[in-house]
């Protein structure tokens, strides 16, 4: 027969994990036989079902306290999406700038980028003629 | 009320609505969690608001793996052992310049089993215990967590939470004698 801390011991284990076939039999039997562990055991039911019956507070002021907060950190966050938004639009415009500029002039040089691609010498002193 | 996963749904999709409805389902389950670990004091609440905050940022990338209770709990844990930590730090501190803050609580330790309910005494042992240990209790026996999921929210070996949880059942149970 082991001693009453190593019972104790598999009684507390019992509530939480498996025992071993041997160490379960050996925890009925002495359950059988000890008063004192069958107390035992009846003070730790009533500690777990002490805790099962732990407060669970709900009200609405919670609730409005934690909207508040949210609805605050969405203001603040507001610059950085549009931001986001404005830096996304952007770079589309210059893209598909760029694309019909390519499309137009077969090149994106600083001439076709600045729309003076196909402009020849002749067309130049034309220009300064007509002025 | 809403079904939890269209209110995940919609509330992913920026319906404010939605998320009341969750958080008016999870704060019951947050806030016990927290009190558990904090105790009753002033700044429960706000690590328990903090909880829903955190997880309205990390909604648009929850895919809903954990069960969302799962991952409230995890946040739950995680923030109030951070706040836990930082109170140490200020405790400290505060021991150091000798000042006495609003936040320092003297445990009345003259106040007899007869003046204090049961819940008052559970919440008054729990503060009795290692945080790392509060916490498996805490999932455990206050939220009814099996020993497999305290483990995967603690990140813990199923043997350590078992073995932690019967120590602090034993430490727990000699605290509590009187009450039960």
């Amino acid at each position: 027969m082991k001693d009453e801390a190593y019972y104790r011991g598999l009684l507390s284990r019992s509530f939480d994990e498996e025992l071993g076939q041997a160490e379960s039999k050996a925890l009925e039997k002495a359950l059988l036989q000890s008063r004192e562990l069958r107390e035992e055991s009846a003070r730790l039911r009533n500690l777990r079902e002490a805790f099962r019956s732990f407060p669970k507070p709900s009200d609405e002021a919670f609730t409005e306290a934690v909207m508040r907060q949210i609805e605050q950190s969405d203001v603040y966050r507001f610059p950085a999406y549009w931001l986001q938004w404005a830096a996304a639009a952007s770079a589309a415009i210059i893209l598909i700038a760029g694309i019909s500029i390519y499309w137009s002039a077969g090149s994106l040089t600083a001439e076709a980028l600045v729309g003076v691609s196909e402009l020849s010498p002749e067309d130049a002193v034309t220009l300064l003629q007509a002025y | 009320m809403l079904q939890q996963n269209d209110c995940i749904l919609r509330a992913k999709s920026g319906d404010a609505q939605a998320f009341r409805s969750l958080v008016e389902q999870h704060q019951g389950q947050v806030r016990a969690t927290v009190r558990s670990m904090l105790g009753e004091v002033a700044e429960a609440d706000d690590v328990a608001q903090e909880v829903f905050i955190r997880l309205h940022q990390a909604l648009p990338g929850f895919r809903g793996d954990a069960k969302l209770s799962t991952y409230l709990s995890r946040i739950a844990i995680n923030l109030s052992l951070n706040e836990l930590k930082r109170r140490k730090r200020k405790g400290r501190w505060l021991t150091f310049t000798k000042t006495d803050g609003p936040e320092l609580q003297v445990e009345d330790k003259a106040a007899g089993p007869e003046q204090q309910d049961l819940k008052d005494a559970l919440q008054r042992a729990l503060q009795q215990i290692d945080p790392e240990f509060r916490a498996v209790v805490t999932l455990r026996l206050v939220e009814g967590y099996s020993v497999k999921e305290t483990a995967e929210i603690l990140d813990l070996p199923q043997g350590t939470v078992a073995s932690r949880l019967a120590r602090a059942q034993q430490k727990l149970r000699s605290i509590l004698g009187p009450w039960l």
